[in-house]
């Protein structure tokens, strides 16, 4: 258990380091730079900006001194954003993307679990069948499609809610964004409960539950545990996915998270934004993952004592 | 293998004959293929071209235009002509129109019937008043947008069957590409074994951590959006699972008598791997395959959708999804056509896709 802890620990820093050294190179070696603009600047502003950024040296030094700046935790100045930091960007941007992302996985976790749950139960009746049918749609329909169909619905026709914008985290403005974010997600997660539960429901220590005439609340609790494991490790995949359709929702709905940040960085050729970004995602990818794999020794005893 | 299909391929054969979802799908699959791929052949629009008078017509059986819109069609082109309408009749296919000017009608201002796109080259019927009056005859051109004319006022039907054949193409190809560096990958590892397994796999594992959507975001971004370029780039971070469901296969393979016999015989690890692994891969391999064809039409989508996809005038679904997102208000068909679209691909894709799965590997039941 604490060996595999260490081994997951130590996979982390070559992981980080590569993340960096990929971003970094690709966007150095592609064309255009932050201030080629569509009015070229005069050659002496340009060589004064250059400087000022350390663009006129070497490519090797540059990435040497965003490696050492990096373990001092700094991220750099913002191209683009002049007057930003790419850190006091994210201080604003992080959690606004954080709490969607939390918010849409716990709705995620709540509403999939428990319908993945009563479909299970019920097999192959009449709930199990909605169930299987709204999770099929739910995982084929994508989320840029879902978007768009919400504001018309709840924003444009019936007018309960704003079309987008961020209103300083008012709840009125992350009702939208967060079930957008979410829908495709709780589609996966009702799956592999339903899934994982039916074969618990099935297996030897279920029967003897029951043969031993325990109330059915009992067997299901003891059902539940088992049929989590897959969805405990669906958790990692699903922060994953979450993070890119972030990308899409900020974008529709019109949110400073860090999704829209990447991708307008990256048209501007921000780099040192675009490299905050990628980092940022990975290691909360990281994080995560690691965080799932010390839930699942509390979850599964059979990793525990392995 | 030219003799009889063996034993366990007619199994699975029958048992997803026997699976009416799958076979729905697989229908419905093979005809939206049909649809995409010999629709434009039919269809008398070209993708790319402009009806600058239908900009957003939304969708309706009735052709265009109506005749309310001839009559304002030929308002406009009487304005250009410095002229009025003193009398004009609509008959089937033709239009006489009587034009008036103050001053003798430039006759080579007639040209503009033409470039309206509701008509055709215009006769000259009669000549009055020194040319003043002039009588055309001049035919209409009727045209019919069975799923409406998009913001540029191209037709929506054979856009949507032109992006579907790029979705679906781009599906292909990345999946190809996906599988072919996931099974070199998965067999080598799986066959292999020892140190070389280990080392392999955690290079799957580290790669597998990474945020690696961004890095195709990064790619495009940067290299400009080409057509190879993204299907390689979809195919080259779909590898990973691939790699893992072809390593597992193996493994279980190799303890097996003939591939133990094939050893016995003297046959090298690459032509044991070629002629006894890979071949019996083919199985899981391929209904992970159809699984994750519509993972890649998503993330092709998903691209397009954020602008990074095929450049104008091509298109694909997910260019056509964020261009009806953009005027949903107005025009809630240029969203729903093509994501209907979108979403029965994927959808199909999807059943089928599991009812291989389920009938090439009845143990996962």
């Amino acid at each position: 258990m604490e060996r595999m802890i260490i081994r997951r620990l130590l996979s982390v820093p070559p992981t980080m380091f590569l993340v960096v050294t990929l971003a970094f190179f690709l966007m150095r070696v592609a064309p255009g730079g932050p201030f080629n603009l569509a009015r070229p600047l005069d050659p002496k502003v340009m060589e004064n900006l250059q400087r000022i950024y350390q663009l006129d040296q070497p490519l090797w030094r540059q990435y040497l001194s965003y490696l050492a700046s990096l373990l001092h935790g700094d991220l750099g100045p913002s191209f683009y954003w002049r007057d930003f930091s790419v850190s006091e960007l994210f201080a604003k941007a992080l959690p606004i993307s954080a709490f969607l992302g939390a918010s849409a996985l716990a709705l995620a976790l709540i509403v999939g679990i428990a319908a993945g749950a009563a479909a299970a139960m019920r097999y192959r009746g009449p709930v199990d069948h909605v169930v299987t049918a709204a999770a099929s749609i739910g995982v084929t329909v994508p989320n840029f499609v879902i978007a768009p169909l919400m504001q018309l619905g709840f924003g444009l026709s019936l007018k309960w809610l704003p079309v987008g914008g961020w209103g300083d985290g008012a709840p009125r403005y992350l009702i939208l964004p967060i079930i957008t974010l979410a829908l495709p997600q709780i589609a996966a997660v009702s799956r592999l409960t339903r899934a994982a539960m039916i074969e618990a429901l099935n297996s030897n220590h279920a029967r003897t539950l029951r043969a031993y005439g325990l109330p059915t609340r009992v067997i299901l609790k003891h059902a539940l545990r088992a049929a989590l494991i897959p969805v405990v490790s669906y958790i990692g995949p699903a922060a994953a996915a979450l993070m890119t359709g972030s990308v899409v929702v900020e974008n529709i709905f019109g949110i400073p998270g860090v999704g829209r940040y990447f991708i307008d960085g990256a048209l501007n050729r921000d780099y040192t934004l675009v490299m905050g970004a990628v980092i940022v995602v990975a290691a909360l990818i990281l994080a995560l993952n690691l965080l799932v794999d010390l839930a699942y020794a509390f979850i599964d005893p059979r990793v525990r004592h392995e | 293998m030219n003799e009889a299909a063996p034993a366990p391929w007619r199994k699975a054969l029958r048992r997803f004959k026997r699976n009416p979802p799958a076979m729905t799908a697989l229908l419905a699959l093979m005809l939206i293929a049909a649809f995409c791929l010999f629709g434009p052949l039919i269809s008398p629009h070209a993708y790319d071209r402009v009806y600058p008078d239908y900009v957003k017509a939304p969708a309706s059986l009735a052709a265009h235009p109506s005749e309310e819109e001839a009559r304002s069609g030929l308002e406009t082109i009487a304005a250009h002509m410095h002229a009025h309408i003193a009398d004009g009749t609509l008959q089937g296919d033709m239009a006489r129109v009587t034009l008036q000017g103050d001053r003798p009608i430039d006759e080579r201002l007639l040209a503009y019937f033409e470039r309206s796109g509701l008509f055709g080259k215009p006769d000259i019927v009669e000549r009055r008043d020194d040319g003043r009056t002039i009588m055309v005859d001049a035919p209409i051109h009727h045209v019919t947008f069975l799923a409406g004319a998009d913001s540029n006022g191209r037709d929506l039907l054979v856009r949507m069957m032109i992006g579907g054949r790029v979705s679906l193409l781009v599906g292909a190809l990345a999946s190809l590409v996906a599988l072919a560096i996931g099974i070199a990958w998965g067999a080598a590892a799986g066959y292999l074994g020892g140190r070389v397994d280990m080392m392999m796999m955690r290079i799957v594992d580290i790669l597998y951590a990474l945020p690696f959507i961004f890095f195709v975001i990064l790619l495009i971004v940067f290299f400009g959006r080409h057509f190879v370029l993204i299907f390689v780039a979809i195919g080259a971070i779909e590898w990973l699972d691939m790699a893992r469901i072809v390593r597992g296969q193996t493994l279980s393979l190799k303890r097996q008598e003939f591939v133990l016999a094939a050893e016995a015989l003297g046959i090298g690890a690459a032509g044991v791997v070629r002629r006894h692994i890979v071949p019996n891969l083919v199985g899981p391999v391929l209904a992970y395959l159809t699984l994750l064809a519509p993972r890649i039409i998503l993330l092709e989508s998903f691209l397009s959708f954020l602008g990074l996809g095929v450049q104008e005038p091509m298109t694909s679904l997910g260019v056509l999804v964020s261009e009806g997102a953009r005027g949903i208000e107005d025009s809630p068909g240029l969203l729903f056509f093509p994501a209907l679209l979108l979403s029965l691909m994927l959808f199909s894709l999807n059943f089928v896709g599991d009812g291989l799965r389920d009938a090439l590997d009845p143990k996962e039941r």
